[in-house]
C-alpha cells in the first residue's frame, strides 16, 4: 500500500512539473509575441510619462543636465505666468462652449439624417466627410472660407452692403471662428450618434404617439433619454479632445491674435519647443492631465443624474 | 539709383558701400520667447491696449526676467 502510495505521488510530481514547463513554455511564448508592443509601451510610453514627472520638478533645456528646482515650475505657471492663465482659459472657453456646441449639432444633424429623406446616403456622406480630412487641409480652406477681403462668407456679406467681419484677426472672434470649424467636422459624432438613434425601440415612439405626445413631445422624452449614453460618451471624448486643442488653432491663427487663441497645448508646445523649457512644459502636461482627470469624474459623477441605460428605472 | 526717392534712404545705399565686414547678429539664447513677447507687445500697441513706452518697458522687463531665469550667468 505504501508503495503503491509513493509511486502515485511521484507520477503527479512529474506530471504537475510537466504542466508547470508547460506553463513556462506557453508564458514565455506569449511575451515573445507580445513584446514588440509591450518595448514599444514601455519606451514610448510609460518611459516619457514617468521622465516628463521628474522634469516637471526641474530647469531642464535639453542641451544642459537637468536642474533640480523643486515646485518652482508649478507655482510659477499658477502664480506668475499670465499667459498660462490666458491659456487655461482660452482652453476652458473652448470646452464649455465648443464641446456642448460640438455635441448639439452632432445630435441634430443625426436625427435629421435618421429621417426617411431625399438623397440620405448622400448627405450622411457629406456630413461625414470633414471629420476624415486631415487638419491641415481643412485649415486652408477654411483659411479662405474666413478670408477678410476674398473669402467665401465675407464676400456673401460685402455682396449685401454689411462691412466685412474680421473673423480670426479679430479677438473676439477668433475662437467663435474656430468653434464653427468645430462644428463643421463633427462627422464622427454624428455617426455614433446615428447607430444610438437606430437602437431607439419603435414601441416607444408608439406608446407615446398613443399617449398624444407631439414631434417635439417625442424628440425630447424619448429620443433624447435613450441616446444618453452615447452623448456622454460623445461629450467626454470630445472634452478630452478639446482640452488637448491644437492644430487647427496652431495653423489658422498660431495663438493670436491677442494671444486669443493661445490654447493651453499650443502654449505647452511653444514652451517646450521653441523656448525648449522641457521642465516648464512638463509641469504645465501634468497640470492639463489633473485638470482632464477632474473634468473627467464631474462629467462621470453628473452622468448618474441625466444618463438612462434602457431597462433601468429612471 | 535715385537715393531722394524719400528721405534716409541715402543713408542705407550709401551704408552698403561703406560696410567693409559682415557681423552675425549675435546669438540670443531665449530668441524664441523674445520674438513671441514682440509679437505679444505689437498686438498691445496695435490694440490700444499699451502705449508703445509702456509695452517697450513691459518686453524689456518680461525679457531680462526670462534671461535671469533661464540663464543667470549671462543676465550679469
Amino acid at each position: 500500500m505504501r508503495i503503491l502510495d509513493s509511486t502515485a505521488v511521484k507520477r503527479q510530481a512529474i506530471r504537475s512539473g510537466r504542466t508547470r514547463r508547460q506553463e513556462i513554455r506557453n508564458l514565455t511564448a506569449g511575451l515573445l509575441f507580445v513584446s514588440p508592443w509591450l518595448i514599444g509601451f514601455l519606451l514610448w510610453t510609460i518611459y516619457p510619462v514617468l521622465a516628463s514627472f521628474y522634469y516637471g520638478f526641474t530647469r531642464y533645456d535639453v542641451v544642459r543636465s537637468p536642474y533640480f528646482v523643486g515646485l518652482t515650475n508649478y507655482t510659477d505657471l499658477v502664480v506668475k505666468d499670465t499667459s498660462f492663465h490666458i491659456a487655461l482659459g482660452n482652453t476652458l472657453y473652448l470646452v464649455i462652449i465648443g464641446v456642448p456646441a460640438g455635441v448639439v449639432v452632432a445630435f441634430l444633424l443625426a436625427s435629421i439624417l435618421n429621417n426617411n429623406i431625399k438623397f440620405r446616403p448622400a448627405f450622411r456622406a457629406m456630413f461625414f466627410l470633414p471629420s476624415i480630412v486631415p487638419a491641415v487641409a481643412s485649415a486652408e480652406v477654411w483659411r479662405w472660407v474666413y478670408n477678410p477681403r476674398y473669402g467665401l462668407i465675407n464676400s456673401i456679406v460685402t455682396s449685401v452692403g454689411f462691412r466685412a467681419i474680421p473673423w480670426l484677426s479679430s479677438p473676439a472672434l477668433a475662437k467663435p471662428s474656430l468653434i464653427i470649424i468645430n462644428c463643421w467636422a463633427q462627422g464622427t459624432a454624428m455617426l455614433i450618434f446615428l447607430a444610438a438613434l437606430q437602437d431607439v425601440p419603435r414601441s416607444l415612439y408608439d406608446a407615446s404617439l398613443v399617449d398624444g405626445a407631439n414631434a417635439l413631445q417625442r424628440f425630447w422624452h424619448v429620443t433624447i433619454p435613450m441616446c444618453t449614453p452615447a452623448i456622454l460618451f460623445v461629450t467626454l471624448t470630445s472634452l478630452i479632445g478639446t482640452f488637448q486643442y491644437f492644430t487647427l488653432g496652431w495653423l489658422l491663427t498660431e495663438g493670436g491674435p491677442k494671444q486669443a487663441t493661445e490654447f493651453y497645448s499650443i502654449y505647452l508646445y511653444r514652451n517646450a519647443f521653441q523656448y525648449f523649457k522641457m521642465g516648464y512644459a512638463s509641469a504645465m502636461a501634468w497640470i492639463l492631465f489633473i485638470v482632464i482627470v477632474v473634468f473627467t469624474v464631474i462629467v462621470f459623477r453628473s452622468s448618474a443624474r441625466w444618463v438612462y441605460y434602457g431597462g433601468e428605472a429612471q | 539709383m535715385d537715393t531722394s526717392a524719400y528721405v534716409g534712404l541715402d543713408f542705407f545705399i550709401k551704408s552698403a558701400l561703406e560696410a567693409e565686414e559682415l557681423v552675425p547678429c549675435p546669438l540670443c539664447p531665449i530668441g524664441n520667447f523674445v520674438g513671441e513677447q514682440l509679437t505679444n507687445t505689437y498686438d498691445a500697441v496695435n490694440y490700444g491696449d499699451k502705449t508703445p513706452e509702456q509695452a517697450a518697458k513691459d518686453l524689456q522687463d518680461t525679457v531680462t526676467t526670462e534671461l535671469r531665469t533661464q540663464f543667470p550667468e549671462l543676465a550679469g
